[in-house]
């Protein structure tokens, strides 16, 4: 690791990816968002100076308190929401609870700490006593962190940093951000967030979806590398972040930040119509969520239902594996909004380029080859138990599904089927109701899955193709790694005729396949997908709307008949451009849709 | 004065963070002592993260004792708090 003096003169362009939990672009300037630490080394006073001790810290807290009224003043005048008024009152009361003021003032007296000890010891008294806790309740240690973090920098006598003090528009670059952090956010300033941590405890990606503003979240690092005022870009889509973008960046970014904004104003219109083709085909259009939060936007954007509920994010960023109960009640909860309409679960998806605290993977060279997704269930069965117990109690509602990623052989899915049974017979026993009829997936996206998929159709209801790793694993690209970026090709012919063999594996078995990977939410690739005989797309919510007019916009017919075209086609360059002739005699644009595409990044000459 | 009751957590969420922020309120000036106790566990109903901490999902059962001058109005405080399922639903 390079020392931070080093790297904080650098100013070259550095790109991170992270996981993208609110869409826009946002082009900017950095800033550093710090919060003080918690953890404090031990300190003693000599008897003589206790009650002092104890009055400095009776008096810090009478300080918070005051800070504290102050905001709450500024934040009803402001007329923001209630949500903000809650958490400045819970703070206030947690500010005088027992457990935390009588209890620091206990440790100084009896114990004869430091001030600052004696609240760092509260603080790991508390995290002990939520740290078993259910979600709901477990993730309110972040109120405690919050006011004792407050009362800390009274302490240390240092002014606590705040958004509220934002006095130019900003991106917010920060390893974690509290819901007080937040709730004194001069909102009109904030461009965005990108944050270190991630995971489904993080409320800067639920405030981000709530308030509009591009976030990407899950950034290891981030904050050691930005400084102030660094110019920066993010993308809530793809997750990408660009410290020191240069101008052609800068301008590229500018367009998607245009086209976004076009998107938008696009979906009011768009939310109601149903994605049918002109010649009456109807295409399903699901959506591909993390959080159980996100189910607003399913109806915001008349998705049909879950195409990929992406459970990991569950595991992330926790201390400890999500109790059975836990799961449960996500999975219940997306399940009962969304019945009748479908919801397919992918069962954990770790290791690769997503790991858990809470889940002992293995340090590996080379992990996207390595015990990831349903190698590492099967090679954890407990944990893949509990997931799976979850789910089939949650089936209850009718409309679950559940898939396996990463299949790359027959036993997998026979291994994966007998713990499913297993679990079964039990609940049987045990009179648990669950859905008989509860129907399994694989996921397709590693080659030998589509050369074998004949051999893995008696054994599943239904195939999903993963394009993102399907494109890395069979073009033999890290698409993580800038140097041969240009070599991840969604339109190489390898990549359209191991899709074609699946949609006719699933013809010849009766099984639908469907495509839930990024390719599904790119409009151009839309096409080539509907093109190669798939009728079923799963995609982040908010690209829906321009799909569906995308849909609305073809004769299946015509399609079919350009998609065998493409087969014969033997390299990428040729099938782009097809593609951009076909555009115009397959594209029945009435509302200038059409220009759209052509801009599309997947027709760029790289 | 000495007074008990329980009750059964109806709302939804149970006693999540609005819900223990009420009840809190709803005792904190009284004059007597308020606690909690669900399944063997107590706490001290005028401690936040006491209640909190308690972590009383819907249909948990919550016995509340109370000792002092104002015990009878704590609990009766409480159980309409219960009642109403703290406002929500």
């Amino acid at each position: 690791m390079p020392s931070r003096n080093l790297w904080k003169r650098n100013s070259e362009r550095i790109k991170f990816r992270g996981l993208g939990v609110s869409p826009g672009v946002a082009i900017g300037h950095v800033r550093l968002f710090h919060v003080s630490t918690l953890d404090v080394g031990e300190s003693v006073v000599i008897p003589q100076n206790v009650q002092s001790e104890v009055q400095r810290f009776q008096d810090a807290v009478a300080q918070t308190r005051i800070k504290l009224m102050e905001l709450g003043k500024r934040v009803g005048q402001r007329g923001e929401d209630k949500a903000l008024t809650e958490v400045l009152t819970m703070h206030l009361m947690l500010l005088e609870d027992k457990m935390i003021y009588d209890r620091a003032i206990q440790l100084i007296r009896e114990e004869r700490y430091g001030a600052e000890y004696a609240l760092a010891s509260v603080v790991r008294e508390a995290r002990k006593r939520y740290a078993g806790l259910p979600d709901l309740f477990r993730e309110r240690i972040s109120d405690v962190e919050d006011i004792c973090r407050r009362i800390m920098d009274m302490l240390r006598g240092v002014h606590t940093q705040t958004l509220e003090d934002l006095d130019e528009e900003a991106v917010i670059v920060a390893r974690d951000l509290s819901p007080s952090d937040t709730a004194s956010m001069h909102r009109e300033m904030v461009l965005g967030f990108v944050t270190e941590a991630g995971g489904k405890t993080s409320h800067t990606a639920i405030l981000a979806r709530a308030l509009e503003i591009p976030a990407v979240i899950g950034v290891p690092g981030i904050s050691r590398f930005a400084q102030d005022n660094d110019p920066i870009i993010i993308d809530g889509d793809t997750g990408y972040v660009i410290l020191n973008p240069p101008p052609e960046d800068i301008k590229e970014y500018r367009d998607r930040q245009n086209q976004y904004q076009l998107r938008q104003s696009r979906l009011i219109q768009l939310a109601e119509l149903e994605p049918i083709t002109l010649d009456g085909y109807r295409i399903d259009l699901a959506a591909n969520i993390e959080f159980a939060t996100e189910v607003e936007s399913i109806v915001k954007y008349r998705a049909n239902g879950v195409g990929l509920y992406r459970t990991e994010y569950l595991f992330l960023n926790t201390y400890s594996v999500p109790t059975e109960e836990e799961q449960y009640r996500h999975y219940s909860e997306v399940a009962a909004k969304l019945a009748p309409k479908p919801v397919v679960i992918r069962t954990l998806d770790i290791g690769g380029d997503k790991f858990a605290h809470s889940l002992d993977t293995p340090h590996e060279m080379n992990p996207f080859l390595g015990c990831r997704a349903i190698r590492f269930s099967l090679a954890n069965q407990p944990i893949f138990r509990t997931q799976l117990q979850a789910i089939l109690r949650a089936s209850v509602w009718k409309n679950l599904m559940i898939m396996y990623p990463l299949i790359s052989s027959r036993s997998e899915l026979v291994q994966a089927g007998q713990l499913l049974d297993s679990i079964k017979a039990d609940f049987r026993r045990q009179g648990i109701p669950f859905d008989e009829n509860i129907r399994v997936g694989a996921m397709i996206e590693v080659p030998s899955a589509v050369i074998i998929a004949r051999d893995l159709a008696p054994l599943v209801d239904f195939f999903s193709i993963g394009t993102n790793d399907l494109i890395q694993y069979t073009l033999a690209v890290d698409r993580g790694n800038e140097n041969i970026a240009y070599l991840y090709q969604p339109l190489h012919p390898a990549v359209l005729r191991m899709i074609v063999s699946i949609v006719n594996t699933g013809r010849e078995f009766g099984l639908p396949v469907d495509v839930c990977g990024e390719m599904a939410s790119d409009p151009v690739c839309a096409l080539v997908l509907l093109a190669l005989g798939i009728e079923s797309l799963s995609m982040a919510p908010h690209a829906i709307p321009l799909i569906k007019q995308v849909v609305r916009s073809v004769v299946m017919v015509q399609l079919r008949e350009f998609g065998a075209e493409l087969l014969d086609l033997s390299s990428v360059a040729d099938i782009r451009k097809r593609v951009q002739q076909a555009l115009p005699k397959l594209v029945h644009d009435k509302d200038g849709l059409v220009a759209n595409l052509y801009e599309s990044n997947i027709l760029a000459d790289t | 004065m000495r007074h008990q009751a329980t009750f059964i957590i109806q709302n939804e969420l149970g006693l999540h963070a609005r819900p223990a922020m009420l009840l809190v309120q709803s005792v904190s000036r009284l004059t007597c002592d308020v606690y909690l106790e669900k399944d063997g566990l107590e706490a001290d109903a005028k401690s936040i993260m006491g209640v909190l901490t308690l972590a009383a999902e819907q249909g948990s059962r919550i016995t509340v004792r109370a000792e002092g001058p104002d015990a009878e109005k704590a609990i009766h405080a409480i159980k309409k708090l219960v009642e109403e399922k703290f406002g929500e639903d």
